[in-house]
């Protein structure tokens, strides 16, 4: 027999209560989940929302550091007359100059040289007739005992682990009947000895070529003869770096040339105009009405006041403020670089501007500390703050996992309850067959009987 | 008339009005009281393989009378059914979002939906 639904027309309170049951377990497991689910959204922003101010600060810190040291080095640039024969850095140069480099005889270039004689196999054949040599590099020399591996793979691998500035490779000329060589190049250029010598002390039982000793930088600077083992030179003038990179014709010569660069710092100033406006602009969606998430945030009040002191910021001398070197504000604080301005100052105001700049760490340039100090990767407050956001994500992700695991508890009791269900009703649809037929039965026997 | 007949019916009766007295989410109470009905009405039937003599109409009236109660039960357990099939629904999403949320690896649902 089957069974028939909705038959029952009343209000069950059997169904009511299992269900406001499930409802309220229901409401107390997705109710936290929301709250979690908020929290961490919100969390999420405000990270961004940090990251963006930390860059933003960051930029700003790295505009007012450039311009410190654009202050201490007074701008100062370097060039070269002809980048073919020399090129020129600055290495902490302060004080311009102009320097002349001429009669370059020689480029520095490292001493290589390869064996005399090819040998027949790299790992056979002896290269020694005693299995000791003798390495000369410049004025030192090296004893090589080649016991259990003369042959000229043994004799590389002796030769790189001595230290002793050279590189040994073996190379394979691939003709005739001895096509390999051993080759031995220092590492670094100048003129030195390179030999390879049969007999210690005998410069006659030298293995090698003598064909390239190496070459020291042989020019004139100012007039002055100069000898260097290597071409990049920075140890003859104070703060510069140059590099020779080719012999000068006769009669050649060289100009370098260290000034202070207005377009240098042009650019400096105009990125200093950048980085504050986009930082600006980061804080200010931070505040009013349509503020973002850090409203309030102590972050947001620092970096305002900063940005203050930086647009305020006043010294003594020729150029005072920002707006002597051409950087203006606008009715809504937008910092503007006005180049004409700044190319219409006297030299003298460009060099009195340097004192305003000041250093990295004094005058304006030094207000890239405060900036730093909120921008600083690794200990600045903006990455404080992210890292206390980073901590509360994680206890909220250790919530939300419990969370989840009760929740799916849940769903694993109201599977087996669904299964209950089921089984009820089985057995209930049994009962009715099982009852029908005996009562069929019974009426069989009291009215069939009657009936007779 | 057989003695057992009254208690048999009686079993019946007493299973049957235990039913709606459990409380709802007490499945292991529903399903004992379940087995107890179904036992009361094995008995029966049983009794009724035996009867040799005519049975008093009362007892067959009280027997028609648990036979139509059963509609009634059946539909309880289907709405009890209904509610956990849909509380089911929104508990899987529910667990969704929370995998979702704690980034945990999506795991092959644990629960398929009956009915």
């Amino acid at each position: 027999m089957g069974l028939t639904p909705l038959a029952f027309t009343g209000v069950s309170d059997f169904s009511d209560d299992f269900q406001a049951i499930l409802n309220r377990a229901v409401s107390i497991a997705r109710l936290p989940l929301i709250e979690l689910q908020n929290e961490q959204s919100d969390l999420l922003t405000k990270k961004q929302l940090l990251t963006e101010l930390r860059s933003a600060a960051g930029g700003l810190a790295s505009a007012l550091e450039a311009l410190g040291e654009a202050g201490r080095t007074r701008a100062l640039a370097a060039s070269s007359s002809n980048t073919a024969r020399v090129t020129v850095s600055l290495n902490g140069a302060t004080q311009a100059g102009s320097y002349t480099i001429s009669e370059i005889t020689s480029v520095a270039r490292a001493a290589s040289e390869t064996t005399l004689a090819g040998y027949e196999t790299p790992d056979q054949t002896a290269v020694s007739s005693d299995g000791a040599l003798e390495l000369v590099v410049g004025s030192s020399t090296y004893q090589i005992d080649l016991t259990g591996r003369n042959n000229l793979n043994g004799l590389r691998d002796a030769i790189n682990a001595l230290g002793a500035g050279v590189t040994a490779t073996v190379l394979n000329t691939g003709t005739g009947a001895t096509p390999y060589y051993l080759a031995v190049t220092a590492d670094s250029p100048g003129a030195q000895t390179l030999q390879l010598r049969e007999t210690a002390g005998d410069a006659g039982s030298n293995l090698l070529t003598s064909a390239n000793q190496g070459a020291n930088a042989i020019f004139k600077l100012n007039g002055l003869d100069i000898v260097k083992s290597g071409n990049v030179i920075s140890d003859v003038i104070p703060g510069v770096t140059f590099t020779i990179v080719s012999q000068t014709d006769p009669g050649e010569a060289v100009e370098l040339k260290l000034f202070s660069s207005r377009s240098t710092l042009a650019t400096k100033l105009a990125n200093l105009a950048d980085t504050y406006n986009t930082l600006r602009t980061a804080v200010n969606a931070q505040i009013g009405e349509s503020a973002g998430l850090l409203s309030g945030d102590f972050l947001v009040r620092e970096i305002q006041h900063n940005l203050r002191e930086l647009a305020a910021y006043e010294s003594s001398g020729a150029v005072r403020r920002l707006a002597d070197l051409g950087l203006e504000f606008d009715e809504e604080g937008r910092m503007s670089f006005n180049s004409s301005k700044f190319y219409s100052l006297s030299d003298a105001e460009i060099a009195a501007a340097f004192g305003f700049l000041g250093t990295e760490t004094s005058g304006l340039g030094g207000l890239s500390q405060d900036f730093e100090q909120l921008s600083d990767p690794i200990s600045g407050l903006i990455k404080l703050q992210q890292d206390q956001y980073d901590s509360a994500d994680e206890r909220l992700s250790r919530q939300i996992d419990e969370l989840t695991s009760r929740i799916e508890f849940m769903q694993l009791s109201l599977s087996a309850k669904l299964q209950q269900a089921d089984t009820l009703l089985a057995q209930l649809e049994s009962q009715q067959v099982l009852l029908e037929a005996s009562i069929k039965g019974l009426e069989l026997a009291l009215y069939g009987k009657k009936d007779k | 008339m057989p003695d057992g007949w009254e208690e048999a019916v009686f079993r019946i009766e007493r299973a049957t009005a235990r039913l709606p007295a459990i409380p709802p989410d007490d499945a292991t109470a529903l399903l004992e009281a379940m087995r107890e009905r179904s036992r009361a009405i094995a008995g029966l039937g049983e009794l009724a393989a035996q009867a040799a003599g005519p049975i008093p109409k009362p007892f067959l009236e009280r027997l028609e009378a648990q036979l139509a109660v059963a509609p009634a039960i059946a539909h309880k357990i289907r709405l009890l059914r209904a509610g956990a099939q849909a509380e089911l629904a929104r508990i899987i999403e529910a667990v969704y979002l929370a995998r979702s949320l704690g980034g945990r690896p999506r795991e092959r649902c644990l629960v398929d939906l009956i009915g």
